[in-house]
C-alpha cells in the first residue's frame, strides 16, 4: 500500500510530489498525459517567479525533471474512481487498482464550453480552446477569440501573429485581463474588439464558416463570416472520479489545509474551490496539501 | 491534462470496420503533430506503442514543415494531433487506444 497517491502531474501535483518524497512518504503520481498540466497549453508565462518568460511546456518539463530528480515516480494512467474503503483509499484506473493511505487530487480542469449550438459539432473543425496548439493552422484566416480574461488576451496575442485578423468578442465592455496584456493587445493593429456581445451560434458545414452574434445592449443579431472560434470563458474541474463536497460547478471544497470533506483526501490546484487559478497558487496548494497529507499519515500511525 | 479534454479533443471520425481495406493492404497511419502541441506527445506515444504490437505503416509529420503545411491544407486540418488513416482523417485529438487498436490490429 502506498502512503500517498497524487492524481495529476500539473504544477500542484508535482509540487506535492516533491514535498511528499522529501517527507519520506511512499508516493505515486498518476497522470494521464505525457505532457501534463493545463499550463502546457500556454505559449508564454511571465508571472511565475524565477522565470522572466518561459513557455508552459518548458515550465512543466522543468517541474517534471525536478520531481523525478527528487525521487517521485510518475505513472501514465487514467484514474476512473477514488473511494474510501475501511480507512484506506482505493484508486481504480484503466490498468487496475491501487491502495493508499492518503490521496491528493490535483486533477486540474478543462476549458469551459460556451454551450452554444454548433460548438460541439464543429469542435476541431474551427472551434478550439488552445491557440498554441491549433493557432498555426489559421495562417491568413480570420478568427474570433471569446472572453476578456488573461487566457483570452494571451491567446489573442498568439493568434494576432498568425491569423490575418483577430476579433475579441466579449460580453462586457471592459476586459478582466491584467493591464500589461490589455496594453499589448491594444497595440496590435489586427486585433479588434466587439464589446457587449455574445456568440449565439456557430455555423458551418465541414468547417466553421460563420457565427451569429448578439449585442446584449441593443439585442441586435448579426451574422459574421469567420474561420475559427477560440473560446476562453473559464474552466470546469476534473473531479467526477471522486465523491466529496463540491461547488455547483464541481470544484472540490477544502479547508485551509487543503483537506476535502473526506478525511485523508486532499485537493490542490485548479480542481479546488479557489478564487484564482494560477501556477503560483497551484504550487502553493500542492505544498500545503502534501504537508497536510503527511500530518494525516502520521496521525494514522499514532492511532494504531 | 485530463480526461475530459481528451474526450473533448478526441473525435473519432472514422469507421473502424472499413479500415483494413478491401484487399487487406497494410494500413497506413499518418500522425500530424507539432512541437508546440502538448497533446501530441500522448498521441505519438500511443501510436508508437501500437506500432510495436501490430504491423502497419506509420509516419509522423511535423506541422511546421512544408510537408506538414501541405497535408494540413489538403485535409483541411484545423486541430492537432490529427491522425490520417490511409487517405481519411480518422482521429482528431488523442485517439482512444481501443478504437485505434481496432484500426491497425
Amino acid at each position: 500500500m502506498y502512503d500517498l497517491i497524487i492524481i495529476g502531474a500539473g504544477p500542484a501535483g508535482l509540487t506535492a510530489a516533491i514535498y511528499a518524497v522529501r517527507y519520506g512518504l511512499n508516493t505515486l503520481v498518476i497522470e494521464k498525459n505525457v505532457i501534463p498540466g493545463q499550463i502546457a497549453t500556454v505559449t508564454t508565462i511571465e508571472n511565475y517567479p524565477g522565470f522572466t518568460s518561459i513557455s508552459g511546456m518548458e515550465l512543466m518539463q522543468k517541474f517534471k525533471e525536478h520531481a523525478e530528480g527528487a525521487g517521485a515516480t510518475i505513472q501514465n494512467n487514467n484514474v476512473i474512481s477514488v473511494k474510501e474503503e475501511q480507512g484506506k483509499k482505493v484508486i481504480t484506473t484503466d490498468d487496475g487498482g491501487f491502495e493508499t493511505r492518503a490521496v491528493i487530487l490535483a486533477t486540474g480542469a478543462n476549458p469551459r464550453k460556451l454551450g452554444v449550438e454548433g460548438e460541439e459539432r464543429l469542435l476541431t473543425k474551427g472551434v478550439s480552446y488552445c491557440a498554441t496548439c491549433d493557432g498555426p493552422l489559421y495562417g491568413d484566416l480570420k478568427v474570433i477569440v471569446v472572453g476578456g480574461g488573461d487566457s483570452a488576451m494571451t491567446d489573442a496575442l498568439v493568434l494576432s501573429g498568425i491569423a490575418k485578423k483577430v476579433y475579441v468578442v466579449h460580453r462586457r465592455n471592459e476586459l478582466r485581463a491584467c493591464s500589461i496584456l490589455q496594453e499589448r493587445v491594444s497595440k496590435k493593429e489586427n486585433i479588434s474588439f466587439i464589446w457587449d456581445t455574445v456568440i449565439q451560434e456557430i455555423q458551418g458545414d465541414e468547417l466553421v464558416e460563420k457565427v451569429v452574434l448578439k449585442n446584449l445592449n441593443t439585442g441586435e443579431i448579426t451574422d459574421m463570416a469567420i474561420d475559427g472560434v477560440f473560446i476562453y470563458v473559464g474552466i470546469d474541474p476534473n473531479t467526477s472520479m471522486v465523491d466529496t463536497n463540491k461547488t455547483e460547478n464541481g470544484f472540490i471544497v477544502t479547508d485551509e489545509q487543503m483537506e476535502s470533506s473526506v478525511k485523508g483526501i486532499f485537493a490542490a490546484g485548479d480542481c479546488r474551490r479557489t478564487s484564482v487559478w494560477q501556477v503560483v497558487t497551484a504550487v502553493s496548494d500542492g505544498a500545503l496539501a502534501a504537508i497536510s497529507a503527511h500530518e494525516y499519515i502520521i496521525s494514522l500511525d499514532l492511532e494504531r | 491534462m485530463s480526461t475530459v479534454i481528451n474526450l473533448i479533443y478526441s473525435t473519432n471520425l472514422y469507421n473502424t470496420d472499413k479500415a483494413k481495406g478491401v484487399f487487406d493492404n497494410m494500413v497506413k497511419v499518418t500522425l500530424v503533430h507539432s512541437e508546440k502541441c502538448h497533446f501530441c506527445p500522448t498521441a505519438q506515444k500511443m501510436w508508437r506503442e501500437l506500432k510495436e504490437q501490430y504491423d502497419f505503416e506509420y509516419e509522423e509529420i511535423d506541422l511546421d514543415t512544408p510537408k506538414g503545411r501541405e497535408i494540413a491544407k489538403e485535409f483541411k486540418i484545423r486541430s492537432i494531433p490529427t491522425t490520417i488513416i490511409d487517405d481519411k482523417v480518422a482521429f482528431v485529438g488523442v485517439p482512444d487506444k481501443k478504437q485505434a487498436s481496432k484500426v491497425v490490429a
